[in-house]
């Protein structure tokens, strides 16, 4: 059966409620025995004197849905996964906040630590995602992916 | 063809814009870029994708969208 593609987007920051209650939702999934989280926070990069104080994200949303279900759809293919969360903010974030949440869950735990760092490399490559890294002194400059 | 052209990220402040229309009679992507890059001349130095109607498309491809979105490159996460 196909999924249909989901929206990964959430306004603002990703809060540790949200992330707690995504874990709790797995309880009742008694046949996984392991999971794996990524977590992206914002950090306060200093540059040229300047502190970073909030990303402000925007993206082409229905092109990076798109990626994204593909890339969750080669992820299922690839691995033994029971499932797979996946979100991003849009919208600002404040340093030291999540900006990006990847779960996957499986029965064991060699397809949770494979598929996670592929997951969150594809998506940072992939997905229509535009940081904007805001100062304190409210000037900006766009964010290069390492 | 009357297309609207939406600009991405950085590129929104090279332009001024978010979106405009043209009507245009272009063969390719590569048409549509020199073109825009005409019309702003900073356009030049920077990298950029072209997606017609929602799908990221090479610049051989013909120009048939009715949608193009200018993407600088990503940086998400």
């Amino acid at each position: 059966m196909k999924e249909k593609i989901k929206n990964i987007f959430v306004e603002g920051a990703i809060s540790p409620t949200k992330i707690a209650e995504s874990i709790a939702h797995h309880q009742s999934k008694t046949k996984i025995g392991a999971h794996a989280i990524f977590l992206g926070q914002v950090r306060a990069d200093l540059i040229d004197g300047k502190t970073v104080s909030a990303i402000e994200y925007t993206a082409q949303t229905e092109i990076a849905n798109q990626v994204c279900h593909e890339i969750r759809e080669a992820a299922f293919s690839k691995y033994e996964l029971s499932c797979m969360h996946i979100y991003h903010s849009h919208g600002q974030v404040k340093a030291g906040e999540i900006c990006f949440f990847v779960f996957v869950s499986s029965a064991h735990r060699d397809p949770v630590f494979n598929s996670l760092s592929k997951l969150v490399n594809d998506i940072k490559a992939k997905l229509p995602i535009f940081g904007k890294e805001l100062f304190e002194d409210q000037t900006h400059q766009w964010k290069v992916n390492q | 063809m009357i297309i609207k052209v939406r600009y991405f990220g950085q590129l929104q402040e090279v332009t001024g814009k978010s979106e405009e229309h043209f009507e245009l009679t272009l063969d390719t992507t590569a048409s549509l870029r020199r073109f825009l890059k005409t019309l702003y001349p900073k356009l030049g130095t920077m990298n950029f994708k072209i997606a017609q109607d929602n799908k990221i498309t090479s610049d051989s491809s013909p120009l048939k969208g009715q949608l193009i979105d200018l993407l600088p490159p990503f940086s998400g996460g």
